[in-house]
This record gives C-alpha cells, structure tokens and sequence, in this order.
C-alpha cells in the first residue's frame, strides 16, 4: 500500500501525461514500473522524493519527453475541428442565413481555443488540485456554462458587430451548399461507424429543415419559422440529452 | 543544461546499458547496482526516462512479470543484439575520452 503522497505523484504523473497526449499503453506502463518502485523504495523507507529528486513537474517533463504521442491524435484532433465548424455552420447554411465575417473566424478560433485546450486545461488543473472529488465535477460543469453562454452571448456579437464580410450568399445557395455538407458528413461519419456524430448535426439542422418544409420556405425571420424551428429544437434538444444521459449510464 | 549534466546525461545510459548486460534486472535494482558502484548524482527517478530511451532504440527489450514480493507487476529488462552492439561502441568511446581526458586534466594541474 502506497502512501498517499505517492498516490496523489502517481495520479498527477497520469493526468499530465494525458493531458499532453501521451500513448494510453506508455501511461500504463510507466505508472505500473513507478508504482513498484516506490512500493519498493518504501519499503526502505524512502519518499517520493528520492524519486522526483523533489521537482515533480521537472521530472514529469523529463518522463513526458521520452513518451510517444497517443497514435492518430492529430488526426483525431484535426477531425474533430473540422467537425465542429460543421456543426457550428451547417445549421445556419441550411436557414440560408450564414455569413463569413472576420468576427465569425475569430469567434470559432476563441471557441475551439476555450471549448477545446481550455476545457481540457480546466478539467487537468481541477483533476490536479481536487482529485477525483464533487469539487472538480462542480468547477468542470461551471466552465462549461460559462463557455456555452459565452458562446450564445459570441453569437449576439457577431451579429451586432460582424465586421469585414468575406461571403454572403443567397438564402437559396447557402441552403444547397448546408445541405450538401450535411449529407457529406453524415455519411463520412456512417462510414466511420460513429453513430452518434452523425446523428447530432442531424438533430441540429432538423429544426431548420422542418421549419422550412412546413412554412414552404418562408423567411427565416417570420413568425411561423420561428415557432416551428424553436419547438423543433426544444425536441431535438432532449433527444440529444436523452442519447448522452443513456450512452453515460450504459457506459458505467 | 550544463556541460556536466548533459555529460552525466550520456554516461547514464552507457552505465545503464552496461548493468542490462549483466542480466535481466529491473528499475529498482538498476539504481540500487549504480549506487554500489558509486555512480554520482543520481536521483531515483532519474533511470526511467534513461530506461525509456534504450527501450524506444531497441537496445533493450522489456518483459512485464508478478513481483515476487506480492507488489505491482515488475517490468524486467534484458539487453538486446543492437543494445550489445552499442555496448561496446560506448565502451571503446568511453575508453579513448577517458584516457583523453586524464591526460588534459594531468597538464591542467601541472598548469596550476
């Protein structure tokens, strides 16, 4: 049995190297080898210390150096951006109201600059300060409601203050080029038999489309459309909760 | 990085390299040999990212086995053909550096 020194090293070494993005098997191992070797070095009475040589963050470095990169994660990385400015732009391209502005492009780079390095800085910072414990869970779940409003509050913004337009098409090419990429990443993901990420841009456009079908293409600003895509998407919104709060209790 | 532990960077993985040789042995006992001989500056945790290295250049090959104390899993270490190979080419660099540097040391300390 491990001193809890030793533990909280062990699981500060893990959660670092996850963070930078390490092989999941190297992990495994290298905790496995320092695991003995303290519960040896223990057994002689010595500290974590004699391990770290009392830096930990610089012997962690110095173990992180020697890893390999978890294979296909910037790959993977690269997929999920360009997933994600599917998901954030297919919606608006199918109600025929998207336009790229310069405040549009910087309000993606602040979204996956915090949704994503920040989320996961967050979430190790947390992991490293409070363990396993509800206070993490608390301040986890917080950043995500600050990031989400700070998302809806971005999307207020942009229409307020776009900037520089760079494309702004009709509502009726806008509509054939949403649609086409929603076909295009359906099936890319079909392909990839990741069902729930081709099931989620659907579920996002879905209030656009039926709105749009129902009102014979009437303008997305007029009253009909509106109470149509809004309770279209309160419903697809608790399929969407309904899918990721059963995935979660199968999962555990 | 100073001279010196860039130095006694290098010499770690020969000395490492060197103890693999002998035998299968693992992290612990490593260490526990290099201080018998009295190799210097060494922390604990130093070994492992030298143990890394050598594994991830195939100079050495690793075996996960239960611990005969009944801890965690222990992970044995062997040398391999290439490891052999830079073995011995270490060894001889070793060898003309070290006669290289008694000899400039010697006329330092005439110097002085």
């Amino acid at each position: 049995m491990l001193s809890r020194k030793s533990e909280k090293f062990l699981l500060d070494l893990r959660v670092e190297l996850m963070a930078r993005g390490k092989s999941s098997d190297d992990i495994e191992e290298m905790e496995e080898e320092l695991r003995d070797h303290l519960t040896e070095a223990e057994a002689h009475g010595k500290s974590v210390d004699s391990v770290t040589g009392g830096s930990v963050k610089s012997y962690i470095r110095s173990i992180s150096e020697e890893l390999s990169l978890e294979p296909g994660l910037k790959q993977k990385g690269t997929q999920l951006i360009i997933y994600l400015f599917g998901l954030f732009t297919i919606p608006r391209l199918i109600s025929g109201q998207f336009e790229l502005s310069t405040s549009m492009i910087i309000y993606y780079l602040l979204v996956i600059l915090f949704l994503g390095y920040g989320s996961l800085y967050v979430m190790k910072e947390m992991i490293l300060k409070f363990g396993d414990s509800k206070k993490t869970y608390i301040y986890s779940i917080l950043y995500g409601i600050i990031i989400f409003a700070g998302m809806v509050g971005g999307q207020f913004l942009i229409r307020a203050h776009p900037g520089f337009v760079i494309y702004e098409g009709s509502p009726n090419l806008n509509f054939i080029i949403g649609l086409s990429l929603l076909i295009i990443v359906v099936a890319v993901t079909l392909i990839m038999r990741r069902w729930f990420f081709a099931l989620l841009p659907i579920l996002l456009s879905a209030p656009e489309l039926i709105a749009r079908f129902v009102t014979d293409g009437a303008s997305p600003t007029s009253e009909n459309y509106l109470i149509i895509s809004s309770i279209s998407l309160f419903v697809c919104s608790i399929v969407i909760m309904s899918i990721l709060l059963y995935t979660g209790k199968k999962g555990r | 990085m100073s001279v010196s532990n860039q130095m006694m960077k290098g010499l770690l993985d020969g000395a490492i390299l060197g103890l693999i040789a002998q035998g299968e042995t693992y992290g612990y006992e490593i260490l526990e040999k290099l201080k018998e001989k009295d190799f210097p500056e060494i922390s604990d945790g130093s070994i492992y990212p030298v143990l890394l290295r050598l594994s991830r250049k195939g100079y050495v090959s690793t075996q996960t086995k239960k611990s005969d104390t009944g801890g965690p899993k222990r992970k044995y270490y062997s040398i391999t053909e290439s490891g052999l190979h830079e073995l011995e080419i270490f060894r001889s660099r070793w060898t003309y550096l070290n006669k290289g540097m008694n000899n400039l040391m010697r006329s330092v300390e005439n110097a002085e």
